[in-house]
């Protein structure tokens, strides 16, 4: 576009004479350009240190050294939300972006609308490692078209997580087979102080859970929507009918900006409001940092059946690293996703420092995955992971996807779990809102 | 050639940060732009979407009731700070400035810290408000998640932030009347009130007008506040156009279309401030 | 008359009671901030809330300076708040001047112009702007947090209103002396500009201070974050350092408060000059 190169240039002209007699100095204080383009440095956007702290592990390996020795890496790290919108500026303007950037789940579909992605596509350089991930939750949500555009290491597991020892004080028989058994422990052992779950009110994952659990999605493979068909519908009813028929589950105390597991809802399991909880690892991952004192009094099973097709487990979440096309040296950034999320030492480190179970199959021979966990009374977690695995449901991506499940924060979950509105109507009127929306 | 001088920084810098944008944010709105590449050229197809999409409406409807609330509610409260500080109930001048500083301290609060407090303060279980209410034997409501009130915490936190530098106007405005009118209408033997409503408020006029066009300017640009602390939700309840905007252009990466919000924002704004003023003056003769 | 002070009085102690308590609800967000800074880890969101904490504990003011870049945030703010709010202010009243006391072609028009761009809001432009700062090369630079936002109508506005007020023989006579207008505009209407010069002082500064979204876009270097930047970066989902936010919130809030303590005489002067005439 020559034309727009001389208004750039008109603009670089006039800046810099504004530059030259009003901030004279100032542009000096601004330090070096940033170095993304130059090749033996690599930007690194994450929203979270536990998961930068994954490619921080990476760059400590003998591998990496090997294979990228001289190559120095920056982390920045930014707030959720914030981080993956300066993404999409820098990558709509063409520059600014990092090499590599972590991209969570709901927010990849963003970056899949339009012609071009701005990411590097990394089906042949992944090869033959495909073969050794569990797909649904290593690279299913950044593949696009068939495309493989993003790596991630955690394994979303769903389970069943509660406290055995209050069951076991009630007399009452776990592993739970079905959910009117878990319903009915529930019963038992909530009062007016104290109830079995906290659902969300604010966020899907509960209803999405479920869903996929009775055998359904919101997505088939031809990226319509399917989310009000009956197993949907059931499992919407049935978190619904937890909090207002069965009495046994209160909604989880959380707030618009920080809507899954904010510091209220640590200490509401802390204060004991709460005694159970389905979820994958990431969600269980709090009850070690948050709530030690409850540690060996915990247990974790398959997601009981009696809901749809009762699926033993639901895949929930995930961030993956994605090498964006602006990059100066994708060689190195490769490496680095590989050595992250393809290798064992790359994953093990990661399973150390934040109990991060791997989506990387050859891991769960490594004896640091195979361990007892004290906190779930001596369970070998890893294995009761990597044995739910092969059956996580695939995941199907969407351009809408982000899109569609914040309408169903606001047209269904809200609605519903507030018991201001029916889950199947809620759930039907989706599809319409869906349907407008650009594919 | 001097007044050119004097101009020439201002527009200068103005025009190189302001006026580009500005306009390239123009040529935008007649385009369909979503996704990464090529933008193509639509007409009024993006102006002609707004009517038809619900959650536009529904952002336009929120704004403009908070707008309400800011013109209704806002700014007389913030009038009757000011006249109550300025007259003889609050007897010192420690005690005016006192009062002033307080009230006018959320005004310079970053939007951050507010959301953060409020958070605290909104909050169903630990919050500073329920406790206090319940303490009181008052029905407590979750402020931040009802979609029924949601709205109105809100308002609470636009009233708490903006009512000092409201007041602070109309401060200016009552300071500005020369005490031999209103020490005048007292010898015409009119009382406190009579003075308040005959004297004062007609002579505060244009510091109204000012208070109220300002007001319905900023609350069509709200953001912060509901981005912060409700995200817009729950339910939409407290989407606003400028989240909306925000959340078509940097979410759903429409930019086209938060091009055409934008605008219509201003359109909007321009609009209520032209026929206030219009309003004012056919109220004048 | 002996009941007529008698209902003086009581008018004045009812009112200001009222004032009082309202003023307290005023305050209590802050109070409840400053409390929380000085709480340790669960005990901001501990059940049944605690007003008070329940010894000082310093721990967070000790991670914010030991463990993140809180003061380098904070001096970053300070430059950039103060570089911005000195140009804004110099060519906020340098335009203000030449709109109240110059006739020239298109004058109403060019006013008109900068106020109505008052009511678009600054997220439309966003991403142009952004384009623009990257095309110079100014990312992660300070000079792209305090050029840009240097032009403000609401400074041209206010100080047009301001200087409308100044008599213009005050101005004639500094010109019959021989000044040129160059010097009439630093040796006379700088001078008395000071009051309209101290609100937009404040209102420039905070608003510097306060910023989030723009440095958020043009900011990558942590390193050179302003202070409300900064702050949000230390609540994540495995960070939960609401103290330390606290904390930082606190004594980011600090000098601002500060600030305005020091300026408001001069504000309140100059709202009371004049400044809002409507």
């Amino acid at each position: 576009m020559a034309k727009g190169l001389s208004r750039r240039d008109f603009l670089r002209a006039g800046g810099g004479a504004l530059v030259g007699a009003y901030a004279l100095g100032l542009a000096g204080c601004g330090g070096e350009q940033g170095g993304s383009g130059s090749s033996n440095t690599l930007e690194f956007w994450a929203f979270d240190e536990g998961r930068a702290g994954l490619a921080q592990a990476a760059i400590k390996t003998d591998a990496w050294k090997e294979a990228q020795g001289d190559v120095k890496v920056n982390f920045r790290i930014f707030p959720y939300e914030q981080m993956h919108d300066k993404l999409l500026t820098a990558l709509v303007s063409g520059k600014g972006a990092p090499d590599i950037a972590d991209v969570e789940i709901s927010r990849f579909s963003n970056f899949i609308k339009g012609n071009e992605l701005p990411f590097i596509d990394l089906t042949d350089r992944i090869g033959d490692d495909i073969n050794d991930v569990y797909k649904p939750a290593a690279t299913d949500p950044w593949t696009w078209q068939d495309k493989i555009y993003g790596v991630g290491n955690e394994l979303n597991t769903c389970v069943l997580a509660y406290r055995k020892d209050l069951m076991d004080g009630a007399g009452i028989k776990t592993p739970f087979e079905t959910w009117d058994e878990v319903v009915a422990a529930g019963q038992e052992l909530s009062n007016d102080d104290r109830k079995m779950f906290a659902l969300h009110d604010l966020a899907f994952g509960d209803h999405y859970m479920l869903s996929q659990s009775a055998g359904t999605a919101y997505f088939d493979a031809n990226g319509d929507y399917i989310g009000d068909n009956d197993q949907s519908v059931e499992a919407m009813q049935f978190l619904h009918d937890m909090v207002y028929d069965l009495d046994i589950a209160g909604i989880a105390p959380a707030v618009a900006s920080d809507n899954w597991y904010p510091p209220q809802y640590r200490a509401a399991f802390k204060a004991e409001k709460f005694f159970a909880l389905f979820g994958p690892p990431w969600h269980l991952s709090f009850l070690l940092t948050d709530v030690p004192a409850q540690s060996g009094k915990w247990t974790v099973q398959k997601l009981p059946s009696g809901l749809g097709d009762g699926l033993p487990t639901a895949n929930f979440g995930g961030t993956g690293q994605c090498i964006t096309t602006q990059t100066g040296n994708a060689d190195a950034a490769y490496d680095l996703v590989r050595i992250a999320n393809l290798t064992t030492e790359g994953v093990v480190a990661d399973f150390k420092a934040r109990t991060a179970y791997p989506a990387y199959k050859p891991a769960y021979e490594d004896p640091a995955l195979q361990q007892p966990q004290e906190y779930f009374g001596g369970q070998k977690i890893g294995q009761i992971y990597s044995e739910l695995a092969p059956g996580l449901p695939t995941f199907n991506q969407s351009p809408v996807w982000g899109q569609a499940t914040e309408a169903l924060n606001r047209e269904v979950i809200t609605p519903v779990m507030q018991d201001q509105e029916d889950a199947r109507s809620a759930l039907v009127g989706l599809g319409e809102t869906i349907a407008s929306m650009k594919q | 050639m001097a007044p050119y001088l004097f101009l020439l920084p201002f527009f200068l810098i103005y025009t190189a940060f302001l006026v580009y944008p500005v306009l390239a944010a123009l040529r935008l709105s007649f385009y369909e732009s979503s996704g990464f590449g090529g933008d193509t050229f639509t007409g009024l197809s993006n102006y002609t979407r707004l009517v038809q999409d619900p959650r536009y409406l529904e952002a336009l409807r929120n704004t403009t009731l908070y707008a309400i609330a800011s013109v209704f509610i806002l700014s007389p409260l913030a009038l009757l700070v000011a006249v109550t500080i300025r007259s003889f109930v609050v007897p010192t001048a420690a005690f005016k400035s006192f009062y002033r500083i307080v009230f006018f301290l959320p005004y310079i609060t970053s939007f951050v810290v507010i959301a953060l407090m409020f958070n605290l303060v909104f909050n169903n279980d630990f919050g500073l408000l329920n406790n206090a209410l319940s303490a009181l034997g008052l029905p407590t409501l979750d402020w931040l998640r009802d979609e029924r009130v949601a709205l109105l915490a809100i308002v609470l936190v636009g009233i708490w932030t903006f009512l000092g530098i409201n007041a602070l106007y109309f401060l200016t405005g009552l300071q500005n009347i020369p005490e031999e009118v209103i020490e005048a209408a007292a010898v015409d033997g009119a009382n406190r009130s009579q003075t308040f409503w005959r004297v004062t408020l007609p002579l505060l006029r244009p510091v109204i007008l000012f208070v109220i066009v300002q007001a319905t300017i900023f609350s069509y640009q709200l953001f912060e506040i509901p981005f912060l602390l409700t995200n817009g939700g729950p339910s939409d309840s407290t989407l606003t156009l400028a989240i909306y905007l925000y959340e078509v252009g940097f979410r759903e990466f429409d930019r086209g279309y938060a091009s055409a919000i934008g605008y219509s924002i201003a359109i909007i704004a321009v609009v209520l401030a032209a026929s206030q003023l219009l309003l004012a003056r056919r109220f004048d003769r | 008359m002996v009941g007529n002070r008698f209902w003086t009085r009581f008018w004045q102690i009812a009112v200001n009671v009222v004032l009082l308590v309202v003023v307290f609800i005023f305050l209590m967000p802050y109070l409840y901030m400053v409390s929380s800074s000085f709480k340790e880890g669960g005990e901001i969101f501990s059940i049944p809330i605690k007003l008070l904490p329940q010894g000082l504990f310093f721990g967070n003011y000790e991670l914010l300076f030991e463990k993140t870049n809180f003061a380098r945030w904070f001096a970053n703010s300070v430059f950039v708040g103060l570089s911005r709010t000195a140009l804004a202010v110099v060519v906020s009243v340098m335009a203000g001047y030449a709109f109240a006391k110059f006739e020239f072609r298109f004058k109403n028009v060019l006013f008109l112009f900068v106020i109505a761009t008052l009511t678009l809001p600054i997220y439309v432009l966003i991403v142009p702007l952004y384009d623009m700062m990257v095309t110079l090369g100014w990312t992660d630079r300070y000079v792209a947090l305090i050029l840009p936002f240097a032009a403000q109508a609401i400074g041209v506005f206010l100080a047009r209103q301001y200087l409308l007020s100044i008599p213009n023989e005050i101005l004639d006579a500094a010109r019959v002396d021989g000044a040129t207008e160059w010097g009439v505009f630093w040796r006379v209407v700088v001078p008395l500009s000071t009051p309209v010069m101290a609100v937009l002082g404040i209102l420039f500064f905070t608003t510097a201070w306060n910023d989030f979204i723009w440095p958020l876009v043009v900011m990558t270097d942590d390193s050179k974050f302003p202070v409300a930047l900064g702050l949000p970066t230390l609540l994540g989902p495995y960070s939960q350092e609401y103290g330390a936010v606290m904390a930082g919130s606190f004594l980011s809030t600090l000098p601002i408060i500060i600030v305005f303590l020091i300026a408001q005489r001069r504000f309140i002067e100059a709202l009371t000059s004049g400044a809002v005439k409507g």
